[in-house]
């Protein structure tokens, strides 16, 4: 006969809620029973892992998100506006009007406003031709080089494109059309899957010179720049994929070909019974220089601020972090920026600069060293869940004291807690000196418990604890 | 009085600098429901911008008889929810292996431990995906979010009991499909082989 593991027994079991004589003879029973063995390991793992989900935080890219939906806000303004709303809609349209007018508020910097994206434009709508085929994931595309003016010029791209699910099989197929070229269809890379992915297009019959930019281009270079206007096209078998881009810009600098750039667009799944769409922001890098800006708004216009130094593997300006190295060229607002630099040894490198309307070229020797621990830094959203998992702990500390002191009354104790770079506790001080003794002990023995997610350097924070006497809980 | 909804009457006054306030106010906290519902996956921040979508057009709908707060966790929840059918309703994807290939940076910051880690939160994301709609809700907004079972009683419109019930049976289930999922299933032994072990005289 099956054993059924005694699950609710267990919960009790693990949550502290048994009295010892239950507890004494869940344990006899656990000593013989593997059943219940393997369910109390399974609910120690789930109880793990959830510990770990909770302290896990998103990592969302705001920016983008006030830019898509001021997008969102301005289409849906326009739509509207098109037709005589019935009368119930009339407040949600002047709704609408004001969301965008307050998205466009957000970016309230006029020199920061990114520019308005062109229109959408569908850069191809792909038949169905491949084998069924699922794909999930980051869809990523590079493509390209070119030439503008004698200056060669290399761009890749990337779609980032949340999920996207179709078939059954295992990859997709980045087809180049070159439109005035005749050249018939051709595979020029495959992108595989999987959410933490990152795609890279393998080109396997085609130099990078064969291949066309994809996008449309703003900035110094335009289109008509380029050899020939591309369409790319991702199969997927049952599903017509749409790759569409609203804005890119591409800038180049004085010494070379650097990459500033950063785009709208959106990956759309057409299919049997599905119809999909994505939001994607487009990500793009130099080939030889592994530049990558990941959710950057770049400037289309404005002064140039080029840094260099050798090694740096990215920059962070003004707290947006742009990946690649070591040299960058980008558009920036005249004003005062703060340049940081990180080598691949872990080494930080900064300077406060101000950039006038003739640009600035950074050089090396201008990015400072700085100490090598950085200050480290939690948001409260990080902190709170880790010190509520101990409130009952923390709540018994003081019940504790409240037996032998029933006067104690309700309290409120400031602790300063520090953290090491990896986000254990260092040490724990308390403010309140009216706190027996005891009380301190407990809650600095259960606070040293704690381990937080690594603030990327140490920090103290001051974290206030309030105990009540009433007596529920 | 809610301090939220005095920024609703003022955006829907027209005050322009109220949204922003409602957006910066809520947005981590909008985030966080949809990445404990759907777990560690790039589908969440379109999520969360579909949430922010439909607060602003529904905004005129909030009657303040709530908590601005708990309005839009509602609303966090229902997108989020709707979100889940239609992934559901979709060709299933069958997960693969797929070698990763981060950044040089990302590299050297990403400990094995760290990769192991997350790709068992995934399996257990896999994991919850096989309990029905209902019974995930409330495990997730329970056991990952911390929300009380009043609360969920409140959000989803459904007796406490009910919330008490479900998330019983829904750890029930969970814990033996865990035990079958070959990313969990290994650490579970070990665990359970460790206590045996401690046990041992």
């Amino acid at each position: 006969m099956t054993h059924t593991p005694k699950t609710a027994a267990l919960e009790a079991y693990k949550s502290g809620l048994l009295s010892e004589a239950s507890i004494r003879h869940l344990e006899r029973h656990l000593q013989s029973c593997e059943v219940c063995q393997g369910e109390l390991a399974t609910m120690r793992e789930y109880d793990a892992l959830r510990a770990k989900i909770q302290l896990s935080k998103p990592d969302v890219d705001w920016s983008r998100m006030e830019f898509s939906l001021a997008r969102e806000a301005r289409t849906q303004a326009a739509a509207r506006s098109r037709k005589t709303p019935p009368m119930w809609r009339v407040s949600a349209m002047g709704l609408v009007a004001v969301a965008a007018a307050s998205l466009l508020w957000m970016n309230s910097n006029a020199s920061e406003i990114p520019a308005r994206p062109e229109p959408t434009r569908v850069i191809a709508i792909a038949p169905v031709q491949a084998a069924r085929a699922p794909m999930r994931g980051v869809v990523a595309m590079r493509v390209g080089m070119a030439s503008h003016e004698g200056v060669e010029l290399s761009v890749s791209t990337a779609l980032e494109g949340g999920t996207v699910e179709t078939g059954q099989a295992s990859q997709l197929h980045a087809q180049l059309f070159e439109s005035n070229s005749g050249t018939p269809d051709r595979v020029v890379g495959a992108l595989s899957l999987g959410a933490f992915t990152t795609l890279a297009i393998v080109a396997p019959d085609a130099s990078e010179e064969e291949a066309n930019i994809l996008l449309l281009t703003r900035g110094r270079v335009t289109v008509e720049s380029f050899h020939s206007e591309s369409r790319i096209v991702v199969l997927a078998g049952g599903y017509r994929v749409v790759v569409e881009a609203a804005r890119c810009t591409i800038e180049l600098s004085g010494d070379g070909v650097r990459i500033a750039a950063s785009s709208e667009g959106r990956v759309l799944i057409d299919g049997e019974a599905l119809v999909a769409e994505s939001g994607a922001t487009t990500r793009h890098w130099g080939v030889d220089t592994s530049l990558e800006l990941n959710a950057f708004t770049a400037l289309t216009d404005g002064p140039v601020l080029s840094m260099s130094r050798p090694n740096v593997v990215r920059f962070d300006l003004d707290g947006v972090a742009i990946s690649g190295g070591p040299s960058l060229a980008l558009h920036v607002t005249a004003d005062h920026h703060h340049v940081r630099a990180f080598d691949a040894q872990g080494h930080v490198y900064e300077a406060n600069i101000t950039v006038g309307i003739e640009g600035l070229a950074l050089t090396p020797d201008a990015l400072e060293p700085r100490r090598a621990r950085l200050e480290g830094y939690l948001s409260p959203e990080e902190i709170t869940p880790v010190v509520r998992g101990s409130q009952r702990a923390l709540q018994h500390c003081y019940e504790q004291a409240l037996r032998l002191q029933p006067e104690l009354g309700g309290t409120r104790v400031v602790a300063r807690v520090s953290l090491d770079s990896a986000g254990a506790v260092r040490r724990i001080r308390l403010g309140n000196r009216d706190v027996p003794a005891s009380v301190e002990a407990c809650i600095t023995q259960e606070a040293t418990q704690w381990h937080f997610p690594s603030p990327g350097g140490p920090m103290s924070f001051e974290l206030p604890l309030r105990f009540a006497t009433t007596t529920g809980r | 009085m809610d301090p939220d909804r005095a920024l609703v009457e003022r955006a829907l006054s027209g005050d322009e600098s109220a949204f922003k306030q409602l957006f910066t106010r809520h947005r981590d906290d909008a985030s966080r429901v949809v990445y404990r519902m759907l777990g560690p996956s790039p589908e969440v921040e379109d999520v969360v911008q579909d949430v922010f979508l439909h607060v602003y057009r529904s905004l005129h709908t909030f009657r303040g008889d709530s908590r601005f707060s708990t309005w839009l966790y509602r609303l966090a929840v229902n997108v989020t929810r709707m979100h889940l059918r239609k992934r559901k309703s979709r060709p299933r994807f069958a997960d693969v292996d797929v070698p990763e290939t981060p950044s040089e940076d990302q590299r050297v910051l990403d400990p094995g431990e760290e990769v192991d880690q997350r790709m068992r939160i995934r399996a257990l994301y896999d994991v919850l995906d096989t309990l029905t709609e209902k019974k995930r809700e409330v495990l997730v907004l329970h056991d990952f979010d911390g929300v009380a079972a009043k609360e969920i009683a409140e959000t989803l419109d459904i007796p406490v009991l009910t919330v008490r019930t479900r998330l019983f049976y829904a750890r029930k289930e969970l814990y033996v499909a865990m035990r079958s999922h070959p990313a969990l299933k290994s650490i579970a032994e070990s665990l359970a082989l460790k206590a045996s072990a401690e046990d041992e005289p």
